[in-house]
């Protein structure tokens, strides 16, 4: 060490070393909080439930497209199911094709089911939940995913009476 | 060599860690010399505007008591909180209320956040007032830093600016009426062009409300405006000011302070040495060439040590000092947020926030002269300073030249007599409007208790000049009085103004309605 | 030498430390101490203590502590009452305490939250997340603190336009007593109708507690309190008041007070507004809605009630097929709503647009 070099002072003191400490410790604690903060504690907007009409209105056979909603509609002999019509690849809406839905984004396709055919999806179009409400009216509860081939099973008016 | 590339490739990928931790941190280890002390300074992005040396007077706690360094952190935790609210605020008088109650009661800490933000706003209004004051008492505005100063005097402007266009994002009641106010005082120059019969020509003061407000009224386009100014025009136009600011310290050659005494001994417990050992390479030399009247090339540093880590240390302290005294208030005191706005009811009193409350009492005489021409002639004089008082001496000395003292003493006493004494005559016995019901308005735009208060601190400051035969002290008269005018009729209106901006000793005495 | 900067490693030491105790203090306070994850962890306990079904340990599986809310987009409104209220509609909970309890009632039945929230019929702040700032007794800076017992009733009026509904006797009782017993109407004025030579009352329900004199008013500073001691003594409550005594009893006071709580101008969009039964007009025959219908001409070529001309639609068609909304923008503006028409627009302004609304909605 050069003669103009001065001796250090000790820096690496106790007391350096615990403002230093508390110092960052502050800044990340703060720092969990700013990234914290932008993560929405309760997701604003309503509960994705739709009223569709009655099970009347839907005869075997028959199938509906919300399209607000982005939900099909499909009725069976089994019953009625609701099936999203959002991909699961990158969440464009299917259009109906001729061997089930077809995505105009990246070119998945789905069977009437829901099942991939080919393309990119990972998985299968979500089938949603039916219920029904206290009118009597069908309600799709665009939140709530179900089992596929979970239908609502219409009862026949012979059923009703027994 | 048929392998060498990929054996490269790996030696490559194994060092890695210290590579990449050598092009980022240049010196890559805690400094161990004054040379790597001295790199550590210039090769750093954020540090490089630091001196690599700083006078041990500038270190000083007594000198400049943190100020501007406060004043600059709360603007770092007010630029921090403020973009976290930007997430959740929505700037439609539809939504604004409603997303401050979202903010309140269902974002993670977000009514902390509110806190911190509302009191670093304060803890900034007040640091940046204490700083000038600071600069002036020690006479630091002298050549060659005028220039800074006016600097530093567009930066209290655009704070105050900053605070002003806050004030009505909650949308609330408190907002929109404050608001209300302080645009009609931008309206105000109507009052002169009314009692003079040129509106109709010549509308300074609608020109500049329609440019504030967008509208004649507060509403939707006001509430976009000061959103944008609060967000961005004015956060940018401080953000360069400040860079200036410092920029200007370094190179009006450090914070001001007294000559060191050539060759002498050090007064502040420094020692005689040359600056760097010396080298082959000399970083140091240009980062040296300052406007001052001596450079420190080549001369011993005396009372001077490096920047890295006594000024960092400093620098630290007092950000997070800031840092604490924002967070414990914030803890504590929550940010007012009233009713909706609701132009059909005002509030009672509508007060603006605490900063403008001594403007507000000038404007309860005239809202021309209190709310424009008065906060202006205050400005103007303020910017004249370093150029109408140029005889050196003093500068980085509190009262630094004989007789400054005293004078702001008697300033001191003089301002608080004729203040207390203007509001206790305007209280109990009325202005020209009592006395003289058909008076013309112009009388009272030129004759209140507002204009007669300059007037006195005008005459006291002269009288000073004259007695004193010193600009300085002058100076130090007219500046003293205006601060504690300022700050009497600050909390005059604070604490003794109630509704219909009438005289209460305590707000417990306001009427219930 | 001596180190100038030891004493600030000495307050960066406290300062850092005093905001590390105050940061983690604030994010214990705001994240893990709030009231309502205190009391979300007491209904876990209490729902633990009831899973003894099937259908009890899936409730319990699908609780998680977090914040709750409806939200309503029609009504303007988000309700958090349910992050509290836990227990509204599970029946399991009427023996709890409070805010756990069920929902009295079977009102929930007809009113589901999902449609209605909270807010609309109790009043208070439905966006607060704890007891006091949800207004449940009055609050500084909240102009519709909850309205609290036989009160409630006014809620209803909300939507429920018919004069007479028995579920809410107070209310029915005041519209009566309002025409019939005390003639209100030949001074006060609701909508338009009425005198003109008293203060309107068509919004008094939520006039700004600030537009109130409390000064003499001995009880608590709420509308329901003012307006009820006014009823009693209207010379007590404003001392230059022309307005004659009443010299009502308690009950007919509260039951004018309900009616005027039920005047507000938080008024639900058309598709919650309940027309009374067939037969029951909403009294709007006869008035200048059922006026301004004749004079704007729309019988010129509109069938309404088995008048008109025959060029357009029939109007009752019409009012089963659209919404309220619908009617509303076509007689502001009734081109954009049927394309290709030519009828013409006939310049009437947005209350003037409502009345119409109302009007025909209430005839068919």
């Amino acid at each position: 060490m050069s003669r103009l070099e001065p001796p250090r002072v000790s820096r690496r003191s106790f007391l350096s070393l615990a403002s230093l400490g508390s110092f960052f410790a502050a800044i990340g604690v703060a720092a969990a909080g700013v990234f914290r903060l932008p993560n929405p504690t309760v997701l604003p907007g309503p509960v994705r439930r739709y009223k569709i009409g009655r099970p009347e209105e839907f005869p075997v056979g028959s199938e509906k497209r919300l399209e607000k909603e982005n939900v099909f509609i499909f009725r069976d002999t089994e019953g009625i199911y609701a099936v999203s019509a959002i991909c699961t690849h990158l969440g464009c809406t299917v259009a109906r094709s001729s061997d089930g839905f077809a995505c105009p984004c990246h070119g998945s396709r789905f069977s009437p089911g829901g099942k991939v055919l080919g393309g990119p999806a990972p998985r299968p179009l979500p089938w949603l939940e039916i219920s029904r409400a206290a009118d009597g009216q069908l309600v799709v509860l665009a939140d709530n995913e179900v089992a596929e081939g979970t239908r609502f099973r219409v009862l026949a008016p012979s059923e009703i009476e027994g | 060599m048929a392998d060498t590339a990929v054996r490269e490739f790996l030696h490559n990928l194994r060092l890695l860690p210290q590579t990449f931790k050598e092009a980022w941190l240049r010196l890559g280890k805690v400094p161990e010399s004054e040379r790597e002390e001295s790199q550590a300074t210039f090769h750093n992005f954020f540090l490089h505007i630091h001196s690599v040396r700083v006078h041990l007077r500038t270190l000083s706690p007594t000198l400049t008591w943190g100020l501007g360094l406060a004043a600059t952190a709360s603007f770092v935790i007010l630029t921090i909180t403020g973009v976290l609210l930007m997430v959740y605020y929505k700037p439609s008088t539809e939504l604004a209320y409603q997303s401050m109650k979202d903010i309140h009661f269902t974002v993670a800490t977000g009514r902390f956040i509110r806190n911190i933000h509302r009191w670093s706003a304060h803890v900034m209004v007040v640091a940046v007032f204490l700083h000038m004051a600071r600069v002036f008492f020690t006479a630091s505005y002298k050549k060659p830093r005028e220039f800074n100063w006016l600097i530093g005097l567009a930066l209290l402007v655009t704070t105050l600016g900053l605070s002003f266009t806050g004030y009505l994002l909650p949308w609330d009641q408190l907002a929109y009426w404050a608001i209300t106010i302080g645009s009609n005082i931008a309206n105000s120059p109507r009052e002169l062009t009314d009692a003079l019969g040129i509106t109709r020509w010549f509308d300074p003061g609608g020109f500049q409300r329609q440019l504030l407000l967008g509208a004649n009224y507060v509403g939707e386009d006001a509430l976009i405006r000061f959103y944008v100014l609060h967000v961005f025009v004015l956060p940018l136009v401080l953000l360069i000011l400040v860079g200036v600011h410092f920029w200007r310290i370094r190179k009006d050659g450090g914070l001001a302070r007294p000559e060191d005494p050539m060759g002498g001994p050090a007064e502040w417990g420094g020692e005689r040495r040359p600056v760097f050992e010396p080298l082959a390479t000399k970083t140091y030399g240009l980062m040296a060439v300052v406007k001052g009247r001596r450079a420190t090339v080549n001369r011993g540093p005396e009372n001077t040590v490096m920047s890295w880590p006594h000024l960092l240390w400093a620098e630290m302290a007092v950000f997070m000092l800031t840092v604490a005294v924002s967070l414990i208030l914030s803890f504590y005191f929550d940010a007012p947020l009233k009713e909706l706005a609701n132009p059909a009811i005002p509030e009672n009193p509508a007060k603006a926030p605490w900063y403008f409350l001594g403007i507000q009492e000038l404007v309860s005489y005239s809202a021309f002269m209190g709310g424009l021409v008065i906060p202006a002639i205050a400005v103007l004089g303020l910017a004249l300073i370093p150029f109408l008082d140029r005889r050196p001496g003093g500068e980085g000395v509190w009262f630094g030249t004989p007789g400054e003292r005293q004078v702001a003493w008697q300033s001191f006493l003089f301002a608080l007599a004729v203040t207390i004494g203007m509001l206790t005559f305007t209280i109990n016995f009325g202005w020209l409007r009592n006395w003289f019901p058909d008076i013309h308005q112009l009388w009272i735009i030129f004759i209140n208790p507002g204009t007669l208060l300059v007037l006195f601190f005008a005459g006291w400051s002269l009288w000073v000049l004259e007695r004193r035969n010193s600009v300085r002290l002058a100076a130090v008269a007219l500046f003293t009085c205006f601060l504690i005018g300022f700050t009497l009729l600050t909390y005059f209106a604070t604490v003794h103004r109630g509704p219909n901006w009438e005289f209460y000793w305590w707000p417990s005495q306001w009427p219930v309605h | 030498m001596k180190d100038p900067a030891q004493p600030y490693r000495g307050l960066l030491l406290v300062s850092s430390l005093a905001t590390l105790v105050f940061l983690v203090a604030a994010a214990m306070r705001e994240n893990y101490l709030a009231d309502w994850q205190v009391l979300q962890r007491e209904y876990r306990s209490i729902l633990e203590a009831k899973a003894t079904d099937p259908l009890g340990r899936e409730v319990l599986a699908s609780f998680h502590i977090e914040l709750r809310q409806v939200s309503i987009p029609p009504l303007g409104r988000v309700d958090r009452c349910i992050t509290c209220h836990l227990g509204i509609d599970d029946p399991r909970m009427s023996d709890v305490r409070q805010p756990f309890r069920t929902h009295s009632g079977d009102l929930l039945k007809h009113h589901s939250i999902d449609r209605f929230g909270c807010t609309v019929c109790h009043l208070g702040q439905g966006r607060a997340t704890s007891y006091r700032d949800a207004a449940h007794q009055p609050l500084a800076f909240w102009d519709t603190p909850m309205l609290k017992g036989q009160y409630l009733q006014a809620s209803c009026g909300k939507c429920h336009l018919g004069s007479v509904l028995p579920q809410a006797a107070l209310l029915s009782l005041g519209r009566a007593l309002y025409k019939e017993e005390f003639a209100c109407d030949t001074c006060h004025r609701i909508n338009d109708e009425g005198g003109t030579d008293c203060p309107e009352l068509t919004h008094v329900g939520s006039k700004p507690l600030r537009g109130f004199d409390f000064s003499h008013v001995k009880g608590e500073r709420t509308r329901p309190e003012w307006l009820f001691e006014h009823f009693k003594d209207p010379q007590a409550i404003v001392p230059d008041s022309l307005m004659p005594n009443p010299e009502m009893t308690d009950e007919q006071a509260v039951a004018l007070t309900v009616l005027m709580l039920s005047l507000t101008d938080d008024i639900p969009p058309f598709d919650y507004i309940l027309r009374p039964a067939a037969g029951v007009g909403m009294g709007l025959e006869g008035t200048d809605a059922a006026a301004l219908f004749e004079g704007k001409g729309c019988l010129l070529c509109h069938q309404f009630a088995g008048q008109g001309g025959e060029l357009a639609p029939d109007l009752a068609k019409l009012v089963s097929q659209r919404n309220a909304d619908w009617l509303f923008r076509h007689f502001k503006n009734p081109r954009p709503t049927v394309p290709g028409s030519d009828i013409s627009p006939r310049q009437l302004d947005d209350s003037e647009a409502n009345e119409l609304t109302r009007y025909v909605l209430s005839v068919h």
